[in-house]
């Protein structure tokens, strides 16, 4: 780590915290998660004009970000820049209140440098499912995704994303060109746990030997099975004693009456 | 008067025997709490800075999982900075304002978590000791139970026995094929009363804090399948009344064991 000057920090502090609140119309915070999908390129990347991440490394991304919801900038620099004032890319995003939204630091597919933001789907999924994201951000045509062998979006470009529900457990994911079988990566067996959005970035670049998978996993998002159902012959079934002693008391009863009524017959 | 007085006598035993009936079966025993009381098993993602909600999938990474398709990545190259003329004094840049933790993103790095999957359930004081299998989900969104009424079932998707929040495993009450199932005589279990499950790497032993019927209409599916908070036991199957209508028990037999 660099040494630097306390007045910085507290400037660079004070930046944020002037910056946010201003920012932020709407009240709220929204979950991000910044994902670095550029090959071979550290980052410095900035929010507000304040430095967020400090050398960020490629094929990583952070933990989820509280931040407040409203209109912030996002901006890549180069490592070790003074400020935000010459980014090699840059975002102004909306972020909604309760939303949770990815941050991709991507290569288009002829090579430039860009952010781009997704909005992650963490609505509830049915017990014993989980969601898959597939997400376009490599320098590359467009793709054909493929999940278990069967095509799950044909012709996604780059910024575009592919979303299916499935099956909890091991899935076989496959990029190809689009319309070809020109297989870009392949992904077996790969886990997609229950109440998970599993996001799959496609980053880099084949024609570098860059291409590659990154994965961001968000989870909590099952719903509980419905019920438990475990019995179907009512062998022990509760109401039928009772309907047995009430009908015995009943019959008992009954004898009594008879017999007192003959009783008072024959006297 | 005899006659009289035999059934008079015979009336007051009916209904000794079925006071002794009603009496002698409770319903429930103990406590059965299934939502923690420190943490609740509601979803939590997006609007909660819990970083354990939603963390990046970088908890185990395995030292032994071999390279991703791709050869190892040289050391990155660091862009020129934004200044002009010879190499920037580093003292002078800033320091990120936050600490953000970051992970390794490779989809070819992650490795899945281990999980170890009960195979035996023993109940010494109904003398019982049942295979057990791992159940999910069937296609009506509910919990599957064992064919077999003399297995039971682990729900996969939630908690392994002593990890945070409900282990639940489910068995038949009786089936129409098979007849009685090997829980039909959950409603034994008594507070106090031992529970031992077994998986690949050992045994886990619990003791019942309570036993309750719970209507089926008021089940709270999130509490029982609770996948956070104090780690229980939870053993379910059916009893109550039985609607021979849809041929299904109006309620379900909840056992909750604590750990020992």
């Amino acid at each position: 780590m660099r040494t630097t000057p306390f007045t910085l920090i507290a400037a660079a502090a004070a930046g944020l915290l002037l910056v946010a609140p201003a920012a932020s119309a709407q009240s709220g915070i929204a979950t991000v998660t910044v994902v670095h999908g550029i090959p071979d390129t550290v980052l410095d990347v900035w929010l507000d004009g304040a430095l967020l991440l400090d050398d960020f490394e490629p094929s990583s991304l952070t933990e989820p970000l509280s931040v407040p919801a409203g209109d912030h900038q996002i901006a890549m620099t180069a490592p070790d820049a003074d400020d935000d004032s010459d980014p090699v890319g840059s975002l102004d995003v909306s972020l909604a209140a309760d939303s949770n939204v990815s941050l991709v630091a991507q290569l288009t597919e002829v090579g430039d440098i860009e952010l781009v933001d997704f909005t992650n789907d963490v609505s509830a999924l049915p017990g014993g499912t989980a969601r898959v994201s597939v997400r376009h951000v490599a320098s590359v045509g467009a793709a054909d995704i493929l999940a278990d062998g069967e095509p799950l979006v044909e012709g996604l470009e780059g910024g575009e994303e592919a979303v299916a529900e499935v099956p909890a457990g091991d899935h076989d994911i496959v990029v190809n060109a689009a319309g070809t079988d020109d297989e870009l990566l392949a992904l077996p067996g790969t886990s997609l746990a229950e109440g998970t959005n599993t996001l799959v970035f496609a980053v880099g670049s084949p024609a570098s030997g860059t291409f590659e998978a990154l994965v961001q996993t968000i989870t909590g998002l099952q719903d509980a099975p419905a019920a438990v159902p475990a019995g179907n012959a009512g062998l022990v079934d509760d109401g039928r004693p009772v309907t047995l002693i009430v009908g015995l008391v009943a019959l008992a009863a009954m004898m009594l009456v008879a017999r007192r009524r003959l009783d008072a017959g024959t006297r | 008067m005899a006659t009289r007085v035999l059934a008079a006598v015979l009336g007051i035993a009916f209904l000794l025997v079925a006071a002794v009936l009603v009496v002698d079966r409770p319903v429930d025993v103990g406590q059965v709490d299934l939502s923690s009381p420190t943490t609740s098993g509601s979803r939590v993602a997006g609007a909660t800075p819990d970083p354990t909600a939603a963390s990046g999938p970088t908890a185990n990474p395995d030292p032994t999982a071999t390279p991703g398709p791709t050869a190892e990545p040289s050391p990155p190259r660091r862009l020129a900075t934004a200044r002009q003329g010879p190499a920037p004094t580093p003292s002078t840049a800033p320091t990120a304002v936050r600490d953000v933790p970051v992970h390794d993103a490779r989809l070819a790095d992650q490795a899945p978590p281990t999980v170890h999957v009960p195979d035996r359930l023993r109940l010494p004081a109904l003398d019982l000791d049942l295979p057990v299998v791992a159940v999910g989900v069937d296609d009506d969104g509910q919990m599957e139970v064992p064919e077999d009424v003399g297995d039971a079932g682990w729900y996969r998707h939630g908690p392994t026995p002593g990890d945070p929040g409900n282990a639940v495993i489910a068995g038949h009450v009786d089936s129409r094929v098979q007849g009685l199932g090997a829980f039909h005589r959950l409603v034994d279990l008594q507070v106090g009363d031992r529970v031992e499950v077994t998986s690949d790497d050992g045994t886990t032993t619990w003791v019942v804090a309570g036993r309750r019927l719970v209507d089926k209409a008021a089940l709270d599916p999130s509490a029982l399948f609770r996948r956070s908070g104090q780690p229980r036991l939870v053993l379910v199957t059916c009893g109550g009344d039985f609607d021979g209508s849809v041929r299904s028990y109006r309620s379900n037999v909840v056992v909750v064991a604590h750990p020992v």
